[in-house]
């Protein structure tokens, strides 16, 4: 599936969020909200996972070890013994890789030489989406986020700016949703 | 009856005696009632005309559709269109002709050289002129139409007559683009594809390639710019990053002007273009690819016509051969490239048509169809990975996988070219 049809899934799931608070339905609600929230952070990492995918295709020698290590999310690791002994090699251990890491690597890369201006508006939102989505994902007993309709929203606006700020930094043009 | 030149006409006693010859052997209008022909000169071409008026019956047995861009060559080839006789404009033609319809404004060339029967060789009206014909010899109708008759015209001339005449009516660029080949180049090119297999005996190229499974005059082109392109890009290319690069199959312009490459080509490499063995080795393997594909398709249960025609469709046709040429001196690669891929597991035909349909990126709009249904360079350059990274290992199919990763090859060196910072 692409990351324009998570996004599209991630709309649907927001109108009916809406649709069912307005209608007096919370828990309804409540389901769809989160469900929008984990939708929209799926349709990112699928963006960004097949980006660097772009970059894997390409010949070996264009990267060091380590960029090969990060664009493929494995482990690289120091040889003690044998005939790689004293050299960093990449292994087949899946070693996955935050999200964020990933866009400040390909905004450094690719980006034309600019990094990620971390203090700005957009990435502080992002920031604030991961973390809900984080405490959806990885629920404790004593705490129970609830995202709100404005919440959810911000979330799904705030993921179409992070796709379409890596595109247009990465790519030179804009994608459509 | 007098005949002069109009005032912006330079006389030519050539021309005045070939009208003179045109009024003594045809009876027209302005002969029965002794009046005034003026022999008019074009400004762009400078070729002489007249307008006059000729009855049906006088024309019934007098006009050739047949006409030939080159008088001299016995070739029966076609330079006109298809007349589309059950095309319902025709039938509504052929119904007013039958009811009087006076028709103006055809376009014809006075000319005996061959089936001098028959001297009145029709470039533009060729449908009204066939209605008129048949509501004379079918009800005996008969009215004067309008007629601009052309004289002692040069090769280019006739050519750009042909193809301005044709511009008043809906015709494709393959016909313009055969009758430009046929006039500027001559036959080679057809007779090159009839030699490699991409063309029958005795088969021209299409007027209309949409509604036919030949390959275009466009197409033909293309495959033969392309080849040299390539060859010259991996003259260029250190042999060790033959991968490192994204490259541009050209897609040769279609229509009332030659394309500038094609054009190129033929003036650079005259006498030799058409005999270059690797040339001709390149387009046996390209028609056999064709022909695999065409026939795994029509057995399968997707024989559609882009499916069976998938080889020949402009973006394919140019990047197979853009890469033949590029594979030039490799020559273990180059075999690979010419053998017609072994099927993908599911799949009938070797180009997997349906697998690539059905490819798409993150990059692509919405709109986007799959590999192979657009011709723009961005899908050229995609394609021409493909078959590049095809060509690295013998017997190689076209699958899901080496198509996912020649376009991301693409765009992640699209993206590295942009900027990479080390």
């Amino acid at each position: 599936m692409s990351y324009q049809q998570y996004i599209r899934d991630s709309e649907a799931l927001y109108d009916q969020c809406c649709d069912a608070f307005k209608s007096g339905n919370e828990a309804n609600g409540r389901r769809c909200a989160m469900a929008s929230v984990l939708f929209s952070f799926i349709a990112v990492e699928s963006f960004i996972n097949n980006m660097m995918d772009d970059f894997t295709s390409l010949p070996k020698d264009l990267f060091t070890i380590h960029e090969r290590g990060l664009l493929s999310e494995s482990s690289v690791q120091f040889e003690s013994s044998g005939k790689k002994a004293g050299q960093f090699v990449l292994t087949d251990r899946r070693e996955y890789k935050r999200l964020e890491d990933k866009i400040l690597f390909l905004i450094a890369k690719f980006g034309g030489g600019a990094a990620v201006d971390k203090g700005s508006n957009l990435w502080q939102k992002f920031e604030r989406a991961k973390q809900l989505r984080d405490r959806l994902a990885h629920p404790r007993k004593d705490e129970t986020p609830t995202p709100t309709i404005e919440g959810t929203q911000e979330v799904l606006e705030t993921v179409k700016e992070i796709i379409q700020m890596v595109s247009v930094k990465v790519w030179g043009s804009k994608v459509t949703f | 009856m007098k005949i002069t030149f109009d005032e912006y006409a330079t006389e030519n006693q050539e021309v005045l005696q070939a009208v003179q010859n045109f009024v003594d052997s045809l009876d027209c209008l302005e002969k029965k009632k002794d009046s005034q022909i003026f022999i008019h000169q074009d400004g762009v071409k400078k070729s002489y005309y007249i307008r006059c008026c000729l009855s049906g019956e006088t024309i019934s047995n007098r006009i050739d559709l047949d006409a030939r861009l080159d008088p001299q060559s016995t070739d029966t080839f076609r330079d006109n269109r298809e007349l589309l006789l059950t095309h319902n404009t025709f039938r509504r033609m052929s119904h007013d002709a039958d009811n009087e319809r006076e028709f103006n404004d055809i376009i014809a060339e006075y000319n005996i050289g061959y089936s001098p029967e028959k001297p009145l060789k029709i470039w533009g009206g060729q449908h009204r002129s066939r209605a008129i014909q048949d509501a004379y010899r079918k009800k005996n109708v008969t009215r004067y139409h309008g007629f601009r008759i052309y004289f002692c015209l040069t090769k280019e001339q006739r050519s750009e007559l042909a193809l301005v005449s044709n511009t008043n009516i809906a015709v494709s660029n393959d016909l313009f683009d055969r009758q430009l080949e046929e006039t500027m180049i001559g036959p080679h090119l057809r007779d090159w594809c009839v030699e490699v297999g991409l063309l029958g005996q005795n088969e021209d190229f299409p007027d209309v390639g949409s509604r036919s499974d030949k390959i275009t005059t466009q197409g033909a082109r293309s495959f033969v710019v392309n080849f040299f392109k390539g060859k010259d890009k991996g003259d260029q290319v250190n042999p060790d990053k033959l991968d490192y690069n994204i490259y541009e199959p050209y897609l040769c312009k279609s229509g009332v002007v030659l394309d500038e490459e094609y054009q190129k080509l033929i003036d650079e490499k005259a006498g030799t273009l058409w005999s270059d063995a690797k040339l001709k080795e390149a387009g046996i393997a390209f028609s056999s690819l064709h022909h695999a594909q065409y026939e795994a398709i029509k057995q399968s249960k997707h024989n559609t016509k882009s499916f069976r025609m998938k080889a020949l469709t402009p973006a394919i046709l140019s990047s197979w051969s853009y890469v033949a040429g590029l594979l030039q001196s490799h020559p273990a690669r180059f075999k690979n490239h010419l053998t017609v891929p072994p099927s993908a597991r599911g799949a009938p035909d070797p180009l997997n048509a349906y697998e690539m349909s059905k490819y798409k990126h993150d990059q692509d709009l919405p709109t986007y169809r799959g590999i192979g249904t657009r011709s723009d360079l961005k899908e050229r350059q995609r394609i021409a990975q493909i078959f590049l990274a095809r060509s690295l290992a013998e017997g190689t199919p076209i699958d899901k996988s080496l198509i996912s990763k020649a376009v991301s090859t693409v765009i992640g060196l699209k993206a590295m070219s942009k900027g990479y910072v080390a």
